[in-house]
């Protein structure tokens, strides 16, 4: 009954929404809480009475209700944000290629090819780069730490933990200058790091 | 500055070794311009270089000395309790940096108890390597003092 209801067009309800007065009880009990649904539901595919994906917990979807109010702006800083957090590096530039590289004469031709030859070897060049710790003098130990928390928002504790399980990413997302300039850096502190 | 903060923090509690507290914070390139709070986390950060150091040295000593059953059993329990005091430390700094004082000076009570367990397996085996003795009084000093300073922060 709840299938045929979905497939019928009908509009869900919250079931803390209070329901229409012409809505019998026998009705509002086959209503479904979209909240209950699983993340990859098809109306045109979905069966309630099969087994399926773990459920969302609370928190997701308060996170999805907080973030789906977010204007567009606090969506652009949110996003900056957690792939500063999450250490996720940003992606790449894409070069774009001339279209119009294949027409016109030989002559042409040949220089818009070389043009975009260049521009896909440089999109081949990597612009965005990660560090490792390989390695630290055993007598630098706290240096290497505090050294790390300079160009990080680790806490001590943080720190400390990723020093220790060396060799681990300290730090991605860097541009090359960035990169050298810190293994330079920690270089002066006796830790050995590697641009990756 | 760490003279007068060191000071202060013998003159409130009696357990503060002044000495101690002048020359092992001053010897800290932020002490000079530090002020109280700044004192108190350059005293949790050298809790945490005592406890690596001990760690070091009882990874050395098992290593070295090849200690018979009970005493090398005793060490590698010291071994993984200093370890828990260096973090317990990190946290204290942590906290108190994030002006959670009483939750900083929590921690430094932990890596206390830690650090006392390790003496206690090492009375139990009987051995008391002189390099964990000095990690142990050291341990016990520097925590008193970060607590007398945290206490001191306005």
């Amino acid at each position: 009954m709840a299938s045929s209801l979905l497939r019928s067009g009908h509009r869900l309800f919250l079931r803390r929404h209070r329901l229409p007065a012409a809505f019998s009880t026998a009705t509002a009990e086959e209503l479904i809480d979209v909240r209950k649904l699983p993340t990859n539901y098809d109306p045109s595919t979905f069966d309630p009475s099969s087994p399926s994906r773990p459920l969302p917990s609370d928190r997701v979807w308060r996170l999805v209700e907080d973030v789906s109010s977010l204007t567009l702006a606090e969506t652009a800083a949110l996003s900056s944000l957690l792939l500063r957090r999450l250490d996720i590096p940003s992606a790449p530039p894409i070069a774009i290629l001339n279209s119009a590289a294949g027409l016109g004469g030989a002559a042409t031709a040949g220089a818009a090819g070389e043009k975009a030859g260049a521009a896909a070897a440089a999109a081949a060049e990597k612009t965005v780069f990660e560090l490792r710790l390989e390695g630290y003098d055993a007598a630098s130990k706290i240096k290497v730490i505090k050294e790390i928390r300079s160009f990080t928002d680790l806490g001590l504790k943080e720190a400390k933990e990723l020093v220790e399980k060396a060799p681990a990413v300290i730090k991605g997302g860097l541009s090359k200058d960035e990169a050298k300039a810190i293994i330079e850096r920690m270089k002066a502190v006796g830790a050995k790091v590697v641009m990756d | 500055t760490v003279v007068t903060t060191c000071r202060a923090a013998a003159d409130s509690d009696a357990r503060v070794d002044y000495a101690f507290c002048v020359a092992e914070l001053g010897m800290h390139r932020e002490s000079p311009d530090a002020d109280t709070w700044g004192l108190a986390k350059v005293a949790a950060l050298t809790g945490v270089n005592n406890a690596d150091n001990a760690v070091y040295d009882i990874k050395a000593l098992l290593a070295n000395k090849r200690p018979d059953g009970p005493t090398r059993a005793a060490l590698e329990k010291c071994g993984r309790l200093y370890g828990s005091v260096g973090f317990a430390f990190a946290e204290a700094d942590d906290e108190i940096n994030n002006r959670r004082y009483a939750a900083g000076k929590a921690k430094v009570a932990e890596a206390v108890s830690l650090a006392r367990q390790c003496d206690d397996a090492l009375a139990v085996a009987a051995a008391v390597p002189s390099p964990l003795a000095q990690h142990s009084s050291y341990n016990v000093r520097i925590a008193d003092i970060c607590i007398a300073i945290t206490n001191l922060i306005k």
